[in-house]
């Protein structure tokens, strides 16, 4: 079934919300293709310490509009933003690595190749999780 | 370690290949995956313990240029230790390293946003769920 949506650019993690997220520039899958959470406010509304409701873009209170977009929470209430939306695109694959603690330097040795721009493309995040396996055989004990 | 894409598992197979050529203990491989449904698969939506209500979280996150191998050597072996020693520990906690691709955010001119360091591709932390 193909689902169609609008798809903003959101954080990592769901819990955040998105307007927290924005507010402090955000880091997520879309970071590559379209940037950080902030880069896609186009405007916002806000409430200033003194009470007064302004709006805040390109072309009014720029110097705000400025500090909301990666230092926001410090600025004011928000009260409404405008921001860009993007059609879904295409669908995600993922695959999922297991290794031991004893493949960790051949891991991030090899990782570090990825840095580049010629083998990261922008539609690609690497993610990496120190956790317990308790399923694992037992001398494993960490896994990433 | 994740490797999520978007993009067709062809494509990504690809891009994998030397990771997957490592070896290691497990393969999975997912396709097909509406953007939404990411969060679950990789455990940080509202019902897993990184999110759900009802506890406290710290979280200590820093940005990289690079990894530095021995430095996450010695991470994992305290990390290993600790949530050995303290099971509870251990099951509510995670050591993450996140790399992102930078190509939009390095676009925009670090000057234009009160956004600094667009152009770091590593944020890792160390975060624990606890009530």
């Amino acid at each position: 079934m193909l689902i169609l949506y609008k798809l903003p650019v959101t954080g990592s993690c769901s819990c955040a919300g998105i307007m927290g997220v924005m507010l402090g520039g955000g880091h997520g899958y879309l970071q590559g293709l379209y940037g950080f959470p902030a880069d896609q406010i186009l405007e916002l509304r806000v409430v200033l310490a003194n009470g007064t409701l302004v709006t805040a873009s390109s072309e009014v209170n720029e110097d705000l509009f400025w500090g909301l977009r990666g230092a926001g929470h410090n600025l004011g209430i928000v009260t409404h933003t405008k921001y860009r939306l993007y059609s879904s695109g295409p669908r995600w694959s993922q695959i999922r690595l297991v290794f031991s603690g004893s493949q960790l330097e051949e891991v991030f040795t090899l990782s570090n190749d990825y840095l580049s721009v010629d083998h990261h493309p922008a539609g690609l995040i690497l993610w990496y999780v120190f956790g317990r396996r308790p399923d694992l055989a037992s001398e494993v004990s960490c896994s990433f | 370690m994740d490797l999520i894409y978007r993009g067709d598992l062809a494509q990504l197979e690809n891009f994998s290949s030397e990771f997957l050529a490592l070896g290691g203990l497990e393969v999975s491989k997912y396709s097909e995956i509406d953007y939404p449904d990411l969060y679950k698969l990789n455990g940080i939506d509202e019902t897993s313990i990184f999110c759900k209500k009802g506890y406290y979280r710290h979280a200590f996150g820093s940005y990289l240029r690079q990894h530095n191998p021995e430095a996450l050597r010695a991470v994992y072996n305290i990390f290993s230790n600790v949530t050995a020693k303290y099971p509870d520990v251990g099951e509510t906690s995670v050591f993450v390293i996140e790399g992102y691709p930078l190509q939009a955010a390095v676009a925009i001119p670090e000057e234009a946003t009160a956004k600094p360091y667009r152009d770091y591709p590593i944020l890792l932390y160390v975060s624990r769920s606890h009530r």
